[in-house]
């Protein structure tokens, strides 16, 4: 059997048809091979509902004449399929008070909503961290296998633990948020957030150009109070107080970055207080010839205050259209616990040689021979994964002394 | 195939009688087979444990594994659970003897549940990794109970508990072996080649469940089969019984009134199961030779197949276990007659034929 189980329509246009049974009440049963319909009971404009009814290619409401259709979504459950039953109910117009089925010549349709089909496209791409475990059980564990035996609680944890290590450095799964700085110049760390791969300010021609972090500010991580003599002050509690902000950010956040960058304009000159003034007089940091290549940019900086659990941009920055990639480590979401195909095969022999090596009386050959294998399964999927297309590389090469045929 | 117990009864039979040693009642016999059927059972997963430990060939029928597994396939079940509670705690079903795997319907695909200990259960929720969920759920084993987690009562929305929630894959016990039998005229014991059931009706006179009402008869042999027209033998059932398929023989030994001394009733066919202790069948005034009122048979526990020694019930185990059956009972009846040739015999003959099986 394939591992296809959508049509055509069902995978591209996330829709299905129905035919109207002309009464007042008409049940359309979803395909359990399709993503899930969600639907809140009590709608409000903020609920999240990831379908839409039409009639014959006019989308339905439960104010929209002349049906005034209401819907019910329901969930069962038999061995362990999920069948869903959507009740759509033609309701009394409420001038006239007379109730209109929808004809059987009519068609139905209900269709995804754009992410939810999103979500739809790509999942071929991808293999279950469920199917990745079934998978695992069903090949390595067993009489006369690699593994004579393990729970599959541990082969979860391998399993979850291997999706955590290839998210750091070997899977694309880059998150990518586009945001706008505040005034504040502060943007709090995302909910899934586990490294950051690059900052970028967005101009308007949609380019990126990337934002730097710095080590020439620094994000304290206690900023007690203190008394006169230095001592930090303490509430009736005994606990030291802490101010809300740190001196340090708050000059961070006034400082003008061509004082910085060098980018200095004559006016900056003659205010006479950057540190790139060269009056005689301030020698003691006139010691620089020429610019810095690390500060000399006018892209901004970023530092990530701790703290605070935000990432905070230099002043220059304020209003900016941003963009965040970050990477997360693939189990936040239910529907994050996904692989790529690619590193499927790495992952089952990152699992295999953590359950071996850590089994009592294996022998040390057979560690090693899995260890091996792990390593160069992982390099494969690396290699895989970073994407090098001939054509593009030799398309990349043009721009270099050196042209490549193909 | 299973084992005809009579073929064992009468080899059996055939073996102590040629040698003089005496004579194993039925009753003896059927417990004694029971036994043994239990005995070879049971080393069937010994012996499985064994073979999946030794080199093996996947030779058509060169493998002992397949060989092993094709001896237990037949009490291989899968139910779902005998019961459930409110909170979701699932009793097992009452004819488990072997716990094979038991999966979550509710979970995606059903997967199947880890049994975990009570301990391993505290430390595999304290992981963040290994929360149980319908794609990996587990569940604790107790009391003959299972507990899964997640419990469908904390499902979004949560669903009541069915019994249908869990479905157990396990070995049941092999039923009791029973050499069935009826008395011949002259006392001799007639094998019974019916099935069992313990609540159809027992073949026999069933006069003395009668009431004949001060009715009258014409003599003569009349046949009455249960159903509901004016000549039948209109059933009554008791609460729960559902009894069919009933038919009775009336001889009527002289015209008159009816008693117990002139007439007999017999039970001709058993019927269904599921006739009980104060199920009545009436015939009604008319229904044969001139009766003038109607007859009222209410069954007692002795009117059914479970108090009589009627109806056999084959071993389970399959034809090729039939010299380890028949050498098994000979062993335990060397002991009954107290003969240790016979017991020594047997049980040489037995360690034989194991050491061959496991060379």
């Amino acid at each position: 059997m394939g591992l296809i189980d959508q049509t055509s329509s069902e995978y591209y246009e996330g829709e299905i048809l129905y035919s109207p049974s002309g009464n007042v009440t008409n049940t359309l049963v979803w395909p359990s091979n399709m993503t899930p319909l969600i639907w809140a009971n009590a709608a409000t404009a903020s609920s999240y509902d990831n379908y839409d009814v039409y009639v014959d290619t006019i989308k339905q409401d439960p104010t929209l004449s002349p049906y005034y259709i209401t819907q019910a979504l329901t969930s069962t459950i038999t061995n362990g399929v999920t069948t869903q039953s959507l009740v759509l109910t033609s309701n009394a117009d409420p001038n006239s008070g007379a109730t209109i089925p929808i004809a059987s010549g009519s068609v139905l349709t209900v269709r995804l909503k754009n992410v939810s089909i999103w979500d739809n496209y790509k999942s071929y791409e991808y293999t279950t961290l469920k199917d990745i475990v079934n998978n695992f059980m069903l090949a390595y564990v067993g009489t006369d296998k690699v593994i004579s035996r393990v729970k599959r609680s541990d082969v979860l944890f391998h399993a979850k633990r291997g999706l955590q290590e290839f998210s750091y450095d070997t899977l694309r799964s880059v998150n990518v948020q586009e945001l706008t700085i505040p005034a504040s110049l502060s943007l709090v760390i995302p909910q899934d957030y586990v490294n950051y791969v690059q900052l970028s300010w967005i101009d308007s021609n949609g380019v990126k150009h990337i934002i730097y972090p710095t080590t020439l500010t620094i994000n304290p991580t206690f900023v007690p109070l203190q008394d006169d003599r230095g001592l930090p002050t303490q509430d009736v509690y005994g606990n030291s107080i802490q101010a809300e902000q740190a001196i340090t950010n708050s000059n961070w956040r006034k400082a003008n970055d061509s004082s910085i960058s060098g980018n200095v304009t004559n006016r900056d000159v003659n205010n006479g207080s950057n540190a790139f003034d060269w009056s005689w007089w301030k020698s003691a940091y006139g010691q620089r010839y020429g610019l810095d290549p690390v500060t000399s940019q006018k892209n901004g900086w970023f530092t990530i205050d701790e703290r605070r659990g935000v990432f905070a941009f230099s002043s220059g920055l304020a209003g900016r259209l941003i963009t965040l990639e970050y990477i997360s480590d693939g189990l936040a979401y239910d529907t994050d616990s996904k692989v790529p195909k690619m590193a499927e095969d790495a992952l089952y022999s990152y699992m295999v040689y953590n359950i071996i090596s850590y089994m009592p009386k294996t022998p040390e050959y057979i560690v090693q021979r899995f260890k091996k294998e792990k390593s160069a399964k992982l390099r494969n999927a690396k290699i895989r994964l970073s994407n090098i297309k001939i054509g593009e590389f030799t398309q990349i090469m043009r721009g270099k002394s050196k042209w490549i045929k193909h | 195939m299973a084992i005809n117990v009579n073929t064992v009864y009468t080899t059996v039979l055939s073996i102590i009688n040629k040698e003089q040693r005496g004579y194993l009642t039925p009753d003896e016999f059927n417990k004694l087979s029971t036994q043994v059927q239990l005995e070879i059972f049971e080393k069937f997963f010994e012996d499985y444990n064994q073979f999946l430990r030794m080199p093996k060939t996947d030779v058509e029928f060169a493998s002992r594994m397949d060989h092993i597994m094709e001896e237990f396939q037949i009490f291989e079940k899968n139910e779902d659970a005998f019961s459930t509670t409110a909170t979701g705690v699932y009793t097992q079903p009452t004819d488990l003897h072997r716990f094979g795997t038991a999966s979550y319907t509710k979970g995606l695909q059903s997967p199947i549940l880890e049994i975990v200990g009570s301990r391993d259960y505290k430390q595999q929720i304290l992981s963040p990794l290994t929360q149980p969920n319908t794609n990996f759920p587990i569940a604790k084993y107790q009391g003959d109970k299972i507990t899964p987690f997640p419990s469908v009562t904390s499902f979004n929305p949560p669903l009541v508990p069915d019994k249908s929630d869990i479905n157990f894959n396990y070995i049941r016990k092999p039923g009791d072996v029973r050499w069935g039998y009826t008395v011949g005229s002259l006392g001799q014991y007639i094998y019974d080649s019916r099935p069992f059931i313990a609540t159809s009706l027992g073949l026999g006179n069933i006069t003395s469940s009668t009431n004949f009402n001060s009715a009258s008869a014409t003599a003569g042999t009349y046949i009455v089969s249960q159903g509901a027209g004016a000549s039948d033998a209109v059933y009554t059932a008791a609460a729960g019984n559902s009894g069919t398929g009933a038919k009775f023989s009336i001889l009527v030994a002289s015209t008159g009134a009816l008693s117990s001394t002139t007439a007999s009733i017999e039970v001709t066919e058993s019927g269904s199961k599921d006739f009980g202790v104060g199920d009545t069948f009436v015939i009604a005034a008319g229904a044969f030779g001139g009766l003038t009122a109607s007859i009222t048979i209410t069954l007692t526990a002795v009117n059914l197949m479970s108090a009589t020694g009627q109806g056999s019930l084959q071993f389970e185990i399959s034809e090729s276990q039939q010299t380890d059956a028949v050498l098994g009972v000979l062993k335990y009846a060397g002991i009954i007659i107290k003969d240790t040739m016979v017991i020594q015999a047997a049980g040489g003959l037995q360690n034989l034929d194991e050491q061959n099986s496991k060379k």
